[in-house]
């Protein structure tokens, strides 16, 4: 049992870790590490180099890693982390001057071109803010315009459609005519009536019994011309005045008023219409 | 299993030695808190109980920490290496390799220019009580890539940057000119150099070049066409001419600078420009060009796309004219590449005469440190040049007020007063710059590269144009060199 024991405990005591080894163990990782992240940033591999040299870094945080870690930020394009690294470096009050105002010197850089890049972004903002202000107002030009338009159009339309419901005025050349035809007529028929009036006299006072049937027949016929004549005549006389004094005034002209006014005097009283024409 | 004490025994030795108790030797432990570890030596932490070093000098690679992380085309530092105090410090890019991953020998023989001047300014110490340090970037001729390194030097602290290409100067300067740093190019000859870098408040220039401007070239590629140049090609002046070129804020500039010259020119033949999209497949610009049945093509582009425009062009060959982008071997580089090519011409700005006493000097210097010629590629004096003016700058702005990026660019407008005697641009020279400019003189300097002439206005230099013509061997040579 007791050798049991013994063998035992040798063989825990040679499974525990050992603090030195352990030690040593860590360095040696670590210059396995940033040798390696050398070698990927010398190879370009600037993202590998920054994961390689932050494993070194959590091994043992030497400042001169942060600078590298910034570097192959920078050298990456990675502005941003470039810059927390050279900050975090010359945040940690390193020994190595020269490095140090590196450091700094890459910070003026970096946080100069923020800025610039910045100011370009809001320059670049404020022109496309001005430019949507200028389309917009632009765009409400255009639609007062077209609202404008489209007033004037609407205001168009109406007044076609009141002058199309507006009675429009007739031609008066229609009752003219018709009072010429109808006056040449009558004229025609008065002719034609004397002439009836002749015959008939002369057929009267005839007794030739071959000329007064013939005189008599040639009366009628005059007589019955005579008597249309004067019918066509009067119907277009009355028709021809009828539209004269029917014609409808203008529409743009104010309606005549006619009030029926009371007027009083001193022996009577009496009622008249006035108004504005 | 046969002996079965003797295998807990030896259990018990190994236990004992791999963890924190040990029977033999009692606890391994050390401590509770960091106070424990005072006594065990400096900077120590307790840590699972155990006395450690601290955080600091814990790192992947050395005792200092992890290394901070460089792009790794950022590598290459010359001068003050070391650091030390009141470093001055410049950066520079350049392309030193292909986008295909090959060396780019105009890239690399610049780097030694640079390198060459930063060890000049520092071996003779030509800024008292400064270093100058330079980190050198590669950006593969990526104009994109050039502007992310820029913000790497001007991070480190960078005050002034020398550039290549106008494409890539004028992307740089976007973020270089806001962090308050200058840029001198070495070959940037595009029209939008003169108005790069111009400050609203009226400060002094901050992008200058000391290559010759795309208004001097499109001026002498015009009386190419129009006959007005005895090294005008065979059938100048063209009834017709057309132009096919790659969308480019620095090849718009120099058609520009052709059209308008041409149509200040009696008789000038208006000028059809066909573009295509960087990068993008010529094959429509072509076609269109080919529909006007031109006597000459003006190719503006660079000269990796040129072997896409010759392959879509199936009809018989008209005459070509090219730019300075073109100015290479690289022109012909396709099959019967050359056949088609030679006797083609194109212009560019001149290199410095290999006489001139300054490019001797500098040549001197530079093939006994790096053992080649730098007349084998171009703007190379313009490269050593360019470091030298930023120094010459940082130099007065040191006497008034502090070297900075703006106080270099306000000293690089002290430097082309032609009123004075020429002043050799060496750094043995710097001595008598600084009596000068310590007495409020302005001066007169004169480069490898040529007479450097700026106007402080511009920041661009006046300079002769070369026309070049690519000869049957395969050679690149001058035909005649123009004073615009």
């Amino acid at each position: 049992m007791p050798t049991r024991l013994v063998g035992v405990a040798l063989v825990a005591a040679l499974l525990a870790p050992a603090p030195a080894l352990a030690k040593q163990s860590t360095d040696a990782k670590v210059k396995e590490l940033v040798k390696q992240g050398q070698a990927q940033y010398t190879a370009g591999d600037y993202a590998s180099a920054v994961q390689t040299l932050q494993k070194a870094y959590e091994l043992k945080p030497i400042p001169t890693l942060l600078f590298n870690i910034a570097r192959a930020y920078d050298k990456a394009g990675d502005a941003e982390h470039a810059l927390g690294f050279y900050r975090r470096y010359r945040d940690s009050s390193p020994d190595d001057a020269k490095l140090l105002g590196e450091a700094s010197r890459a910070i003026d850089r970096l946080e100069a071109a923020q800025r610039e890049k910045e100011e370009k972004k809001r320059a670049e903002d404020a022109a496309r803010e001005q430019q949507r202000k200028q389309e917009e107002e632009r765009l409400a030009a255009e639609r007062a315009k077209l609202e404008q338009q489209q007033a004037e159009a609407q205001k168009a339309q109406q007044l076609r459609e009141q002058q199309q419901l507006a009675p429009k005025p007739r031609s008066r050349a229609v009752p003219y005519a018709l009072i010429g035809v109808g006056g040449a007529a009558v004229l025609g028929g008065g002719v034609l009536g004397l002439t009836a009036k002749s015959l008939a006299d002369d057929e009267k006072a005839s007794t030739d019994p071959i000329a007064k049937p013939d005189l008599r027949s040639r009366a009628k016929t005059r007589a019955l011309a005579a008597d249309v004549a004067y019918g066509v005549g009067a119907a277009a006389l009355a028709t021809g005045i009828v539209l004269i004094l029917t014609e409808p005034k203008p529409a743009a002209e104010a309606p005549v008023s006619a009030v029926p006014q009371p007027l009083l005097f001193d022996h009577g009283a009496g009622l008249a219409w006035g108004g504005s024409l | 299993m046969k002996n079965p004490a003797r295998i807990l025994v030896t259990l018990a030795l190994l236990a004992g030695g791999a963890t924190a108790c040990s029977l033999v030797v009692g606890s391994l432990d050390e401590c509770k808190v960091d106070a424990d570890c005072a006594s065990k030596g400096a900077n120590l932490v307790c840590q699972d109980k155990l006395c450690v070093a601290g955080h600091a000098a814990v790192d992947a690679g050395t005792d200092a920490g992890p290394a901070v992380l460089r792009d790794p085309l950022c590598q290459s530092l010359f001068g003050a290496v070391d650091g030390g105090p009141n470093l001055v410090r410049f950066g520079a890019i350049v392309p030193k390799t292909t986008s295909a991953g090959t060396a780019d020998q105009r890239g690399v023989l610049r780097e030694h220019a640079i390198q060459l001047a930063a060890e000049q300014v520092n071996a003779k110490s030509a800024l008292p009580n400064h270093a100058l340090v330079i980190r050198v970037c590669d950006d593969t001729g990526d104009a994109t890539k050039a502007a992310a390194e820029a913000k790497e030097l001007l991070d480190e602290g960078a005050v002034a940057l020398v550039t290549t290409g106008s494409s890539q100067t004028i992307a740089v300067a976007d973020p270089a000119i806001p962090a308050g740093a200058t840029l001198m190019s070495i070959s940037a000859t595009s029209t939008q150099i003169a108005s790069a870098g111009v400050l609203p408040d009226g400060g002094a220039k901050r992008v200058w070049s000391t290559a010759a401007s795309d208004a001097l070239q499109g001026k002498v590629l015009a009386q190419l066409l129009t006959g007005q140049l005895a090294s005008s090609p065979a059938g100048a002046p063209f009834a017709s001419v057309s132009c096919v070129q790659r969308d480019d804020i620095a090849f718009n500039g120099l058609f520009d600078s052709v059209q308008a010259t041409l149509s200040s020119i009696d008789g000038g033949p208006a000028i059809n420009r066909h573009i295509y999209a960087a990068g993008s497949d010529p094959t429509g610009a072509v076609q269109a060009a080919m529909a006007d049945n031109p006597g000459a093509v003006l190719v503006i582009t660079t000269v990796g796309e040129t072997p896409k425009i010759f392959a879509a062009w199936t009809q018989p060959d008209p005459v070509w004219l090219f730019t300075d982008n073109a100015r290479s071997t690289s022109l012909y580089a396709f099959d019967g590449g050359l056949q088609r090519l030679a006797g083609s011409e194109g212009t560019g700005p001149s290199a410095a005469p290999t006489s001139d006493p300054v490019y001797g000097l500098f040549k001197g210097l530079y093939t006994a440190e790096f053992s080649v010629d730098p007349a084998t590629s171009s703007y190379v004096p313009n490269a050593y040049d360019a470091v030298l003016l930023l120094a010459a700058g940082a130099l007065w702005a040191d006497g008034h007020g502090g070297v900075s990026g703006p106080g270099i660019a306000s000293g690089l407008g002290q430097l082309s007063d032609t009123t004075q005697a020429p002043t050799n641009l060496t750094a043995d020279n710097f001595t008598a710059l600084s009596a000068a400019f310590s007495q409020g003189k302005r001066v007169n300097v004169r480069g490898a590269s040529g007479a450097l002439d700026f106007d402080p206005a511009t920041g661009v230099a006046p300079g002769p144009i070369d026309v070049w013509a690519l000869q049957p061997d395969g050679g690149i040579g001058t035909l005649q060199s123009v004073t615009p």
